[in-house]
């Protein structure tokens, strides 16, 4: 095992300098030590430890505290007050911030103005007056991954100051005193003091009391040994007492030998201290090595000495003289402490023991947590199977030293059943998941051969057609008032490439692996509750999802689903620890997500009763929410901004929702909101076959007995599956009337992380939550009216988990048997959830998984596939057999207008455009086509006299191209047709005009309504020629036609079996209007209102 | 009284430690306690296992059973002691030799890896927490407590297993030198095979199957032991009593040994003990010159033994008898009053 180890070492003087070169030679016989060259803070690569060794010194310690930033590890500290050392590292660097920020965190509010004074001048630096009474050593306990101390004083310092990890108290090595003479020093008897001469040694008293004891005892000498600290006056002191100079010997700073040999000379060692700074005596050891009895100040490290070594005198009061004086006297008389010091010394402080106790410490620092990792795996999994909450076994492991305190969740984490997979590490696994999934996704969507979810499929690519060429969120030029996130990511193909077909490719590329990406946040967010191979498994089922055919299409559910698993993620760790920094978190989550579809709005409302929910579960201490101060305090902020924000624009709060504000206008009513709220939550249990949604409930109800990390889970999966279910049902109750899974199934790997968490605990069955959950979950998916939600293109597009239903019904029972089969079904997944033995609950997401593959088969295989509707899509829209026939012929930078007639099919228009770069307009003459609220067009109406299409304004088409259907002919070009679909492309002279516009008959049949009218621009008199016949079974009768050309109205009779030819004469402008009496509709299926057939019309002008 | 001898027993293994727990329960039933062997599968191995096993002994409930309070708990090889009770015994076979002595041996299980190292340690915290709770711990021999000590800083009595109930007897000094012993390289039956060949006057008897025979086979065709060095295989016990009887004196030199038998049975057939200064355990009671002969682990010093006792019958029975003084002290009886009074 290899161990880092910074320490100032030799040639630096300090004591730590020496504590390690003594330290050091035994350590390296019982471990690989590699020895860090000071200064240097990246530890070797392939340490498995690295050791600190802390003292107050910034000039000897400021680097090692460095390198423990980078990498945390063992600190020895060596004194517990840091104050200097922190002093040096932020005040010595110019960072007083830090230094306040020191002080604050040490002592408040009052501690940082204190620093305020220092940094100012006004008080006088603390490190040297009062530093015991601010240790400053937080930021080292902080980053100490395990603590070695030398007395249990600094051990209960430590303690106090919130260190709550391994901490070993291990004795500061002794010396072996080296073959040395004693000094000739006289002295009867002699007692020495060695270090700094200062007041913190107490010097002053000691001098005082030694005046005493000369006084006793004439023969009595005080060694001094060290430098005299500046302005100490110890001359001056010395003739103050009266004391004679012979009585006082004075060394200034001595080598190593000397300083044994001075000790030696010794009867006592005098090693006063006060205050302490949590140190240990390098003095103190040597003299006792030497069998010298101390004379110590009772307080730190020093107290702890045994009595029969020391004789202790507490600092301070006004006797400490005299029983300092007492203590000399005392020691001098006992030459029993001398041989019980040695003793002592030996016993205790013996180095290769020490060394030992090092080597154990740095053992079990290095590898001790993963050991109990394996540990507490095995003997958990153990007591999971016998039924037993394991984290209750936590504190008898660590009774026999194994394991953390037992306390904390997550103590048992690690690979269980999965095992295998801990041989590869974890990115890879999540790494393949993703890579297979967007392989397959992608040649799923690439089936998919056009838009056909409409509009909104055109919304966010034309928006993002408009993003990558102008930098402007428009649609057709107009503003566009919805999700940007999305259109930004899909911007980037329309930047990339020109042709739309690629462009189409691309995009779905990047739905897929937006959609797989999806597997990582539900891989983190399934590992806050699960081992790591079931934790692979949640991921691997949140892209199984059969939603995930949603990669096909050209929606923000791609990049809502995996934004919204980080947020889950970041909601549970913000319940976790809620700290500012994690709240935010979860709010820019928030706004990013409000970004990208508005409906994020109820997961705003889950954030904030997440905590609250967390509260309940637990019982309480709503002192808690306090810690949420930053998540209610921003949003109430940013809430307020955004009203007043729409407010002084004008406009009503709601407008915030941008196209969505509509929904909150109101209008919403109780009976039909909570209806379509049990239907969604019915067809959510349903589409994820009942399992998962069983055991979410059963979860959150006995949330409370389980650990911590899934009582968070709980809460916030409750929290944001409440919400968003909520929020998606009461709008379909107003405006859609469906169930729109399509915005709810980002839920569902939430439910599956709670079904693999159930399984992993093995499967707690409360009775009461478990039968209720079972029920509801059983029986929910019969409130379902099947019979309306089962088919149309909207549960084509947005309820992906009724299809395999649909087919079961229109494929094998029929309509009154399928509610039969579906509770049926749920009812034996739900019995599996009651009865199913612990040893086959693998079983269960099995299950799930092939239900998953039931819904997946109908949706891509069926002819209600989402592959079977885009090429209908494409089918009604463009026939040419080459979906860019515009651009091919006049160039994706041309202008091309497209006018929608109000005949023919609207996905004429819509696939056109979005196939085609070149289509950047649509107008409509008189009907909007459908969808015209989200897809803003220009009306624009003819001219009766010159044939000049205007709009309202009075603006004309100045494209150079216009696209039209075959029933208006424009004055230019016809420059390409779609002939099956009747649209031809014209060059135009701008402003475009019409040449004849024939109105009235119905699309793609000669078949008229009540009202005809042919018009031809720039044009007055001459005859219309028109081929008329009925039709005898509708009108056995016959009919009456009558047109008006500008002059009286003439009638014409048509006979049942009548083919006419009728002739109009025409006065002024070529404005002909044809009524047909009577009409009818003839039912089966048409519902049309027929007039007569014009099967043939012909305009002669007058010679 | 109501005792629990608890042993870990390894499936289909069967050797010292099992004949001993054995025979304390046969024992302490003869005294008419109520007794029984309490044991649970031992797997050491890999890594981890060697706690969770310990683990299980953690888990026992031994304080009584079938609601009749169970008195004492005697417990003898790791894991067992790590059993919980308010009166628990342990006479001390084996700790786990692998985390302390054997460590970064070739016998050795942990490797320097960080995780091994720390799993190490925490055995000997096991070993520290589990013996620390134990009201009495003996040890079977002086290097058992002594390891103990070292290992764990916990002083226990010594008290050695007395020997099998067999017919010891002495017949006389037959000129040849017996081996008592399980055939495996630490035993270091091949010195003696050595020292035959380097004194042509030295007969020997090896007794005893193992692993390492065919080795030591080969050793004595090798170097022309025919008819010197006989190996006899597994004998019953009349037939060890016998050679026991007539043997001139028993060798018995494994390496660091931590008890053994097999001088205790040649004193009380008064025969002296030829062992090894290194031999760890047998030392106890082998004293050079008072009870046997002590040489340093080489063929030279160990044939001058043997010839040195050949050379001096009488001397070897004076030792032998010395010996028997000892190995009477050593009976089931006292055993038995120590525990029980602890």
């Amino acid at each position: 095992m290899r161990v880092a180890y910074f320490s100032p070492l030799p040639p630096d003087t300090s004591g730590i300098a020496d504590y390690s070169a003594l330290l050091l030679p035994a350590l390296s016989q019982l471990l690989d030590v590699a020895v860090v060259r000071p200064g240097r803070t990246r530890p070797p690569a392939d340490a498995d430890v690295a050791v600190y060794h802390i003292g107050n010194n910034p000039d000897a310690h400021g680097w090692i505290v460095d390198a423990l930033r980078r990498r945390p590890g063992v600190v020895v500290l060596h004194d517990f007050v840091l104050h200097h050392l922190v002093a040096g590292l932020t005040i010595g660097r110019k960072d007083g911030h830090a230094y306040l920020a020191a002080m604050e965190r040490e002592a408040g509010v009052p501690g940082r103005l204190l620093g305020y004074g220092v940094l100012e001048g006004r008080v006088p630096p603390l490190w040297e007056v009062r530093p015991e009474e601010f240790p400053l050593a937080g930021e080292v306990l902080d980053r100490a991954t395990g603590l070695i101390v030398h007395s249990q004083y600094v051990a209960a310092r430590a303690r106090e100051g919130g260190y709550d990890g391994p901490l070993w108290v291990i004795p500061h090595p002794a010396w072996t005193p080296p073959d040395v003479e004693p000094a000739r020093v006289e002295g009867s008897p002699l007692f020495g003091a060695f270090g700094h001469v200062n007041e913190s040694k107490r010097i002053p008293e000691l001098l005082e009391a030694f005046a005493r004891v000369r006084r006793a005892h004439p023969g009595a000498r005080l060694l001094l040994v060290g430098a005299e600290s500046p302005g100490f006056d110890l001359d001056g002191r010395i003739d103050r007492l009266g004391l004679d100079r012979e009585g006082v010997i004075r060394e200034d700073y001595v080598e190593e030998e000397r300083l044994w040999s001075l000790m030696a000379a010794c009867d006592a060692v005098v090693a006063l201290r006060a205050p302490t700074m949590g140190e240990t005596s390098g003095t103190a050891i040597r003299a006792l090595a030497l069998g010298k009895p101390l004379v110590v100040s009772d307080v730190g490290w020093f107290a702890e000495l045994p009595d029969e070594v020391a004789v202790k005198v507490s600092p301070g009061g006004d006797d400490e003289v005299d029983r300092l004086a007492a203590a000399l006297e005392r020691v001098a008389a006992s030459p029993a402490m001398g041989r019980a010091a040695k003793d002592y010394i030996e016993r205790e402080h013996d180095l290769e023991t020490v060394a030992e106790r090092y080597a154990a410490a740095l053992e079990e620092a290095a590898g001790g947590s993963k050991v109990d990792g394996k540990v507490l795996r095995e003997v958990a999994a153990a007591a999971a199977d016998t039924g037993v909450d394991p984290e209750l076994l936590a504190p008898r492991l660590a009774e026999l030293g194994l394991g953390p305190d037992g306390t904390g969740p997550g103590t048992f984490p690690g690979p269980g059943p999965g095992a295998w997979l801990g041989r590869a590490p974890v990115w890879f696994w999540l790494g393949a998941i993703v890579l297979v999934s967007s392989v397959v996704q992608f040649l799923l969507a690439r089936r998919v051969v056009a838009p056909w979810i409409m509009v909104d499929e055109l919304v966010y690519s034309d928006t993002a057609r408009s993003f990558a060429d102008t930098g402007h969120f428009l649609i057709r030029g107009a503003h566009a008032n919805y999700g940007i996130v999305y259109p930004a990511i899909l911007a980037i193909p329309y930047k990339l490439f020109d042709s739309v077909p690629t462009v189409y490719g691309a995009a779905k590329a990047i739905n897929a692996v937006l959609m797989s990406l999806a597997a990582v946040p539900a891989y983190f967010l399934a590992r806050r509750v699960l081992r790591r191979g079931t934790a692979l498994a949640a991921a691997a089922l949140a892209v199984v999802l059969p939603s995930l055919a949603y990669a096909g299409t050209l929606m923000t559910e791609n990049a809502f689903y995996p934004l919204f698993l980080c947020f889950a993620l970041a909601l549970v760790s913000m319940l976790e620890r809620p700290t500012a920094r994690r709240q935010l978190l979860v709010l820019a989550l928030c706004v990013i997500l409000f970004l990208t579809r508005a409906q994020a709005v109820a997961l705003v409302i889950a954030a904030l009763t997440a905590p609250l929910a967390l509260a309940w579960i637990e019982r309480g201490r709503p002192r808690r929410l306090a810690a949420f101060a930053p998540l209610y305090g921003v949003t109430l902020a940013g809430g307020l901004a955004v009203i007043l924000f729409e407010v002084a624009r004008g406009h009503s709060p709601t407008a915030a929702l941008g196209n969505y504000s509509v929904t909150g206008s109101g209008g919403y009513q109780a009976w039909p909101s909570f209806r379509w709220l049990l239907y969604h939550v019915a067809e959510l249990d349903l589409a994820l076959w009942v399992l998962p949604f069983a055991a979410l409930i059963v979860v959150v109800a006995t949330a409370r007995h389980m650990d911590r990390r899934l009582r968070i889970f709980a809460a916030a999966a409750v929290t944001a599956s409440f919400w968003l279910v909520l929020e998606v049902a009461v709008f379909a109750s107003r405006y859609s009337e469906r169930v729109e899974e399509r915005n709810l199934f980002y839920l569902m790997p939430l439910f599956a992380i709670a079904l693999l968490a159930w399984i992993e605990r093995g499967q707690p069955r409360p009775p009461r939550s478990t039968v209720a959950a079972g029920i509801a979950a059983a029986v929910l998916p019969a409130a379902l009216p099947f019979s309306t939600l089962l088919g149309g293109v909207s549960s084509e597009s947005d309820t992906v988990g009724l299809r395999p239903w649909w087919y079961v019904r229109d494929t094998l029972v029929g309509d009154a048997t399928v509610p039969l089969i579906v509770v049926l079904t749920s009812l034996t997944l739900a019995a599996a959830f009651f009865w199913l033995p612990r040893r086959h609950a693998p079983w269960l997401p099995v299950l799930v998984v092939a239900g998953f593959l039931f819904t997946w088969v109908p949706l891509e295989l069926w002819h209600y596939s989402f592959r079977d509707a885009s090429f209908g899509a494409l089918y009604q829209g463009i026939r040419t057999g080459d979906r860019t026939w515009i651009d091919d012929k006049v160039g994706s930078d041309a202008e091309v207008a497209a006018l929608w007639t109000n005949r023919g099919n609207p996905f004429s228009i819509w696939e056109n455009e979005f196939f085609n770069r070149s289509v950047k307009r649509v107008y409509d003459l008189g009907a909007p086509l459908p969808g015209a609220d989200a897809m803003p067009e220009t009306k624009v109406a003819i001219d009766r006299e010159t044939g000049v299409l205007r709009t309202t304004g009075g603006a004309t088409i100045d494209a150079r191209y216009v696209l039209i259907d075959n029933s208006t002919q424009l004055l230019g070009t016809p420059v390409a047709r779609d002939v099956e679909r009747g649209m031809v492309l014209y060059r135009v002279t701008p402003p475009a005009r019409t040449a004849t516009r024939l109105v009235g008959l119905w699309p793609n049949d000669t078949w008229s309504k009540a009202d005809v009218e042919w018009f031809r621009a720039n044009c007055r008199g001459g005859r219309l020629v028109v081929h008329v016949h009925s039709d005898p079974t509708l009108f056995p009768r016959g009919q009456q036609i009558v047109a008006v050309a500008g002059g009286a109205p003439m009638i014409f009779t048509l006979r049942p079996h009548q083919f006419r030819t009728l002739v109009v004469p025409i006065q002024g402008r070529c404005d002909v209007r044809f009524t047909v009496t009577p009409t009818k509709v003839p039912g089966n299926g048409d519902n049309r209102e027929l007039g007569a057939h014009f099967d043939r019309i012909e305009y002669r002008p007058s010679r | 009284m109501r005792i629990a001898v608890c042993a870990p027993q390894v499936p289909f293994e069967r050797g010292g430690a099992e004949i001993f727990a054995d025979d304390l329960v046969g024992e302490l039933r003869r005294r008419e306690h109520e007794v029984d062997l309490v044991t649970v599968p031992f797997k050491w191995y890999p890594g981890e296992r060697v706690l969770t096993q310990a683990f299980l002994w953690r888990l026992l409930d031994l304080e009584e059973s079938n609601g009749r309070p169970i008195e004492l708990v005697v417990a003898t090889k790791f894991p067992s002691y790590a059993v919980r009770h308010p009166n628990k015994v342990v006479w001390l076979l084996h700790q786990f030799r692998q985390a302390w002595d054997l460590d970064r041996t070739e016998l050795g299980q942990f490797s320097e890896s960080a995780g091994d190292r720390a799993l190490r340690r925490k055995v000997l915290e096991l070993e520290r927490t589990a013996l620390g709770e134990a009201k009495r711990i003996f040890a079977t021999s002086r290097n058992v407590a002594a390891r103990l000590d070292a290992s764990t800083g916990l002083a226990a009595e010594i008290m050695p297993h007395p020997p099998a109930p067999l017919e010891y007897r002495c017949e006389g000094y037959e000129n040849f030198i017996l081996s008592v012993n399980r055939l495996d390289r630490a035993k270091r039956i091949d010195l003696l095979l050595e020292a035959a060949a380097a004194d042509p006057a030295l007969q020997i008897v090896i007794a005893g199957e193992g692993p390492d025979r065919a080795r030591l086979e080969g050793i004595a065709a090798r170097r022309g032991l025919d008819g010197r060095a006989r190996f006899t295989g597994r004998v019953s016990d009349e037939e060890l009593a016998a050679l026991y009887a007539r043997c001139l004196g028993v060798y018995y030199a494994p390496v660091d040994e931590d008890f053994g038998m097999v001088p205790f049975e040649a004193f009380l057939s008064e025969k002296p003990v030829l062992t090894m200064t290194d031999a760890g355990g047998p030392l106890d009671i082998v004293r050079d010159r008072q009870t046997g002969l002590v040489v340093e682990p080489r063929v030279d010093e160990l044939a001058r033994a043997c010839a040195w006792l050949r050379e001096h019958a009488d001397e070897a029975r004076t030792l032998g008898r010395a010996g028997r003084e000892i190995a009477r002290t050593v009976t089931w009886d006292s055993c038995i009053d120590r525990l029980l009074a602890a």
